[in-house]
């Protein structure tokens, strides 16, 4: 028991680590799931209020799982698809003249880059979700399995799909 | 490739000879561009420092407003011993689950894939598609726990407390049997003999008896029905059933039984569904969930169904 003393979600310092660790990815993981981003900020907001509200029940290694499961329950429309739209990190408006060629199709660096996010854009929710957890947050599927609740094998399964979906919409336009 | 082994070669975790085989395919190239770009996707800035100022100040003003001295009547006395029992057991089964000394027993179920599972002590547990529990043979003797994130039917031999828990709540038992769902927002359980008792999070608690189910909605006891039961549990004998069930949790349970992916273009998510759909005809079942909720639906291919 003296563990949990030293290390009480209640306690402010524990709280704020958890708030620094954890709100970016929870805030990215709702505009996944297609929230806008102010109302994705606002639920991150509200669900540490909770988490503070209930900190007593709550132990930090169970804080995470605890916070996906109150965001998610707070965005319901599981099917909605994603309404913000996401950014290249580099050379976001450059014309790179690079093309891309694999054995399956040839394509400007951009048509591909607007391919890829359109398909994006079309994955059902569960597997955009964790598709771009992996990918944008870096997170490894044992923290998305983690967060969510279900198993490393149900996270490998998902991003299988996922990429299936995405190669067969980029390939298919072609 | 079937989805796992793709997933985990995203991972990085394929065996040498998974992996040769794999690059040595027309589809690799694309999958590792589809990786890479993704990888270089941002989503809008958020200033986290910003943020936790907001959420200390909301967490200030409501602390401020709470700061009246209230005189707690000799009910809600009784209210928060109670409450406060119950937060002793909850932390402790949370101590429990986090020691590494006592590595839990964990079985799961794959989408389309059921499993029956003998406890130490015998109890029986058949689990659902797309269903994990475990639970630790090391305490089993001290305390019967099992964790259960899914759908599972339980047949509980007599003896001391038996308790599943959720993560909406905990349902103890002395030796009975039950089905217990779990997806999503919602834990449902349905009592086929003996007594249950189901308590959520806010340590509510009801008693169940034969033919008498119970809903947990985000962590809060919400509803009440009685089913008509037989022996077993209804997806034993291949075929799931709703009581007012979210609509979304219905196509999810139907993407799971099936291992298809379904598609939605039309916001149902306030929807609500009576009914049941069979495990081994799909036609049939996606006429039975969707035609009267009047949604039209088109099967693409053999995984894809689009409804609008």
């Amino acid at each position: 028991m003296e563990s949990t003393e030293k290390n009480n979600v209640c306690e402010e310092r524990t709280f704020q680590r958890l708030f620094k660790q954890l709100a970016a990815p929870l805030r990215n993981f709702l505009i996944y799931r297609g929230s806008e981003t102010e109302q994705a900020n606002d639920i991150v907001q509200e669900s540490f209020v909770k988490l503070w509200e209930n900190c007593q029940k709550v132990v930090p290694e169970k804080a995470k799982s605890y916070l996906y499961t109150l965001a998610g329950n707070a965005f319901k429309n599981e099917l909605a698809h994603m309404h913000v739209k996401l950014k290249y990190a580099s050379s976001a408006h450059v014309s790179s003249g690079k093309t891309i060629e694999t054995p399956e199709f040839k394509m400007e660096e951009n048509e591909f880059k607007e391919r890829l996010e359109a398909a994006i854009e079309e994955l059902p929710a569960t597997q955009r979700d964790v598709f771009l957890m992996n990918r944008i947050d870096k997170m490894t599927y044992g923290e998305i399995a983690e967060a969510l609740g279900v198993s490393v094998k149900a996270i490998e399964k998902r991003m299988g799909k996922a990429l299936k979906h995405l190669r067969s919409k980029i390939v298919e336009f072609k | 490739m079937n989805d796992e082994l793709l997933g985990r070669w995203l991972a990085g975790e394929l065996t040498d000879e998974e992996r040769t085989s794999f690059e040595a395919s027309d589809a690799f190239k694309t999958y590792e561009a589809i990786a890479q770009y993704a990888g270089e996707l941002e989503t809008p800035a958020y200033n986290t420092d910003e943020a936790y100022t907001a959420v200390s100040q909301k967490l200030t003003d409501k602390t401020a407003n709470k700061g009246k001295v209230v005189r707690l009547s000799f009910y809600r006395k009784i209210a928060v011993a109670a409450s406060f029992l119950i937060i002793i057991g909850l932390t402790g089964w949370y101590l429990l689950q986090d020691d590494e000394i006592l590595k839990p027993t964990t079985v799961f179920t794959a989408q389309g894939e059921t499993r029956s599972v003998v406890l130490p002590d015998n109890s029986q547990v058949e689990l659902n598609v797309s269903s994990t529990i475990s639970y630790s043979e090391d305490t089993w003797d001290e305390a019967r726990e099992v964790t259960l994130d899914g759908e599972a039917f339980f047949e509980v031999t007599k003896g001391n407390r038996f308790a599943v828990m959720t993560d909406h709540g905990s349902i103890e038992v002395l030796g009975t049997s039950f089905n217990i769902r779990n997806r999503d927002a919602i834990t449902e359980v349905v009592c086929y003999s003996g007594k249950v008792r189901v308590t959520d999070l806010t340590g509510n608690a009801v008693i169940l008896t034969k033919e008498q189910a119970t809903r947990i909605t985000d962590g809060t006891l919400d509803q009440q029905w009685t089913p008509k039961v037989s022996e077993d549990a209804e997806w034993k004998n291949g075929s799931s059933s709703f009581h007012n069930v979210s609509l979304p949790i219905v196509i999810e349970e139907l993407e799971n039984q099936y291992g298809i992916t379904i598609d939605c273009r039309s916001d149902i998510s306030q929807r609500e569904y009576v009914g049941a759909f069979p495990h081994d005809n799909l036609d049939q079942a996606l006429q039975l969930v969707f035609d009267p909720m009047q949604l039209n639906f088109e099967q693409l291919n053999d995984s894809v169904i689009v409804i609008q």
